[in-house]
């Protein structure tokens, strides 16, 4: 019952297993990020595969999917949001403009309501609602949150169609337009944005901390 | 979307029928399905207002360990390790090395362990609040409640309720006994059962003879514990500089009546512990939820929500869902970065005067075929007529449009696992062939006319139904209707009293079985005509 979300065919690239990817967002470093299937990174989006642990050797940062290390299946994250979690369990739901700090481990079925900061260190327990900023524990989630996430991502993944119109198959991730997704590395205190106040302000700072990575790269 | 369908759980009332969804206090009444339960044996909806609800686990939220019941009252509901949370702020806490010695050269020494140079403190990654502050330091980086412990335990507060527990111990035994009576489920964590006292004679105890209670100190004396108003508070105040020099009451909220107005005097505060909870059906008391042991488990061993047994109905404006579909195409195709707006429900929306169909979808969550037949509750119509004595200002609450649904039972086909997988409608017609020569019957009927009320379209375990709202000239507000939903399926298993052998025909008498539900549809907001002329130049 939904309205479909259309995108034109000549931006995103699709794969075999079904994710599609735009040719608008930023990738870093895709030799250390996996993809599970029936993932959609949206335009605008930057991965950043390539904060990885310093040393030799080849390492998985960043991996979305089904053979999860990082983010679990079923996973959603809002537009705007910058997502610097250490892990990231199946069903979670992250809304818009959200700021996730580093080394946050977030359980399976949690919640971040929309416009919330979490700050670094955080744990977010199974089928919790957090909210705020800082993000507070806000109120326990339905028994069913793990069919409800799993329904919806399936839809948005059926919704997410080209505009002429395939026929494409139920979904499993989507990291929207302008979205942020960072896997951090343990960085120096005095690296750490400092105290931030708002999405905003902290998006800003975190944004100008990337570009001044990847003009250095 | 706008447009919603709520569930009824007759759990508040005596009658089955719902209030009139225009009235305010309806919406207590009224649940997303998914956050519904189903009793099996009462044969009814429950929800989170009347199931009864017991703790099977406690664990604190930041380091998630379980902890034992025993412990959790001895450690006062609170995290007895090393999670403290922000007493300005209430992010967790973190704890910290101090800064190694400085050696003098201008480079940092090498660290002489790998933990970090005592003292250790607690320090806040969002505000930047740190416990040296308030004087808070540790020897050592682990096992920081037990070394608060001493601190706490001989606070004027914690000495105080320790009296307070003493002078109201004899009488508890009575006191419990009466809860454990009163609410089901107490008598478990209760432990008077094992003092072994009559409590026929402590019921007795009323609070009349109850001893008078003296407290340690002398609540007009408390200003010196730095609350409780007096000069001491007055000199403070005059003396301000900044507001946030004195603790919100939300920051002194966990703290007892003797704690400073100051900011800088707040203490950092062990983490409540969070509870895993089983629930109960208020009428048989048969669990309806019994979560799995392990504290960050989403599984449970015993989950009765009413999804799995009610169909799922979803509402939608197909006028809506076509515009907003041209919305995100005209997007893709200009190629735009901007995702589609949140405003987007103003054109779509419902203009008073104007006619417009509707589509329920309705989902059938069981492995049996159902039938369906949906009713509009009359009520506004009675409701309407009682308040009508009020005058002008009840003719406006009388329902400004009428519904029209169709009223003839129709089927939803089966769930079953495979059409998960198979989005070609191909799969349709494998189904057995009984339901098969019913379905086809009933639809070429009105597939000829491209009416907008009836059955629109069958799909899977999906039926979709049109109908259609009439809006009136003056119409305003919300666009809400109650519905009644009665669906008739075959049940399986006969009622476990009456036995396995039964004769046939007892059989074919228990092989239907029919449920009846409300439901409140919301359509969504009308937009009056002067407004809606106005409307589409402001996008």
């Amino acid at each position: 019952m939904e309205p479909p979300i259309y995108y034109s065919r000549a931006e995103f690239i699709e794969t075999d297993t079904g994710n599609k990817v735009s040719r608008r967002a930023t990738i870093a470093g895709p030799q250390n990020i996996i993809l599970g299937g029936k993932t959609i990174i949206s335009s605008g989006a930057i991965i950043r595969g390539d904060l990885r642990r310093s040393g030799p050797g080849h390492a998985v940062v960043i991996s979305l999917g089904r053979y999860c290390v990082v983010v679990g299946d079923y996973v959603h994250i809002g537009a705007a949001s910058v997502v610097e979690a250490a892990t990231i369990g199946n069903y979670v739901e992250i809304g818009k403009n959200c700021i996730i700090g580093k080394f946050t481990i977030i359980k399976d079925c949690a919640k971040i309501a929309d416009n919330t900061v979490i700050p670094p260190n955080t744990v977010i327990p199974a089928l919790s609602l957090f909210s705020g900023s800082p993000g507070h524990f806000t109120e326990d989630l339905p028994e069913s949150t793990q069919d409800i996430v799993e329904v919806q991502t399936k839809q948005h993944y059926a919704r997410f169609q080209p505009l002429d119109r395939d026929l494409v198959r139920s979904s499993l991730y989507y990291v929207p337009y302008n979205s942020h997704l960072l896997v951090s590395l343990p960085l120096p205190m005095n690296l750490l944005p400092v105290n931030p106040v708002t999405p905003q302000q902290c998006r800003n700072l975190l944004l100008g901390a990337a570009s001044s990575l990847q003009s250095t790269l | 979307m706008v447009s919603n369908v709520l569930y009824h759980c007759p759990c508040l009332s005596a009658s089955s029928v719902p209030p009139p969804p225009h009235l305010e206090s309806s919406a207590y009444s009224f649940h997303p399905l998914h956050t519904l339960f189903f009793c099996e044996e009462c044969d009814a909806v429950r929800c989170n207002r009347c199931v009864s609800v017991e703790v099977s686990g406690y664990y604190c939220p930041n380091c998630l360990f379980e902890v034992p019941s025993a412990s959790v009252r001895a450690e006062k509901n609170r995290c007895a390790r090393n999670c403290f949370m922000c007493p300005n702020c209430r992010n967790t806490l973190s704890v910290v090395p101090s800064d190694p010695p400085d050696a003098g050269d201008g480079r940092l020494s090498a660290p002489i362990s790998t933990v970090g140079e005592p003292p250790f403190f607690l320090y806040c990654n969002h505000c930047r609040w740190d416990s040296s502050e308030v004087g808070i330091t540790f020897e050592k980086p682990t096992g920081l409640a037990a070394q608060l412990q001493k601190l706490e335990d001989y606070a004027p507060e914690s000495l105080e309720f320790d009296r307070l527990k003493e002078h109201f111990e004899p009488i508890l035994p009575a006191a419990s006994a009466a809860l454990a009576r009163d609410i089901p489920g107490v008598a478990k964590y209760t432990p008077h059962a094992r003092s072994g006292r009559p409590s026929g004679k402590d019921r007795s105890a009323n609070k009349d003879e109850m001893p008078e209670y003296k407290s340690r100190l002398d609540i007009n004396h408390a200003s010196t514990y730095g609350s409780g108003g007096g000069d001491v508070d007055v000199e403070l105040m005059r003396r301000l500089e900044d507001v946030s020099e004195i603790a919100s009451l939300e920051q002194r909220w966990n703290y007892s009546w003797s704690t400073s107005l100051e900011t800088r005097d707040l203490k950092p505060l062990r983490i409540p512990l969070h509870s895993k909870r089983s629930k109960r059906c208020p009428a048989c008391t048969h669990i309806l939820i019994k979560p799995e042991q392990k504290a960050q488990s989403v599984r449970y061993k015993i989950k009765l929500v009413a999804a799995n047994y009610l169909p799922a109905i979803t509402v939608a404006l197909p006028h809506q869902i076509e515009m907003l579909g041209h919305i995100s195409a005209e997007a893709a195709k200009r190629s735009t970065k901007a995702p589609v707006d949140d405003d987007k429900d103003t054109r779509g929306g419902l203009q008073a005067g104007k006619t417009y169909p509707f589509h329920m979808s309705l989902t059938n969550p069981l492995y049996d075929p159902i039938q369906v037949r949906l009713s509009v509750q009359r009520m506004h119509v009675a409701a309407a007529v009682s308040s009508g004595e009020g005058g002008t200002i009840d003719k406006a609450r009388r329902p400004p449009f009428a519904i029209s649904i169709p009223t003839t039972p129709f089927s939803v086909a089966p769930f079953a696992e495979a059409w998960e997988y198979e989005d070609d409608e191909e799969m349709f017609g494998l189904d057995d062939d009984e339901l098969e020569a019913r379905l086809s019957g009933r639809e070429k009927e009105p597939k000829p006319r491209s009416k907008t009320v009836g059955i629109l379209e069958k799909r899977a375990n999906v039926t979709v139904v049109g109908g259609e709202v009439a809006l009136g000239k003056e119409a305003r507000g919300e666009v809400k209707f109650n519905m009644l939903v009665a669906y008739t399926y075959r049940s399986d298993d006969p009622a476990p009293s009456e036995g396995h052998d039964i004769s046939p025909s007892k059989k074919a008498a228990l092989e239907t079985k029919t449920f009846a539900f409300y439901t409140v549809v919301d359509l969504g907001n009308i937009i009056p005509k002067e407004e809606a002329r106005i409307d589409p130049y402001d996008v």
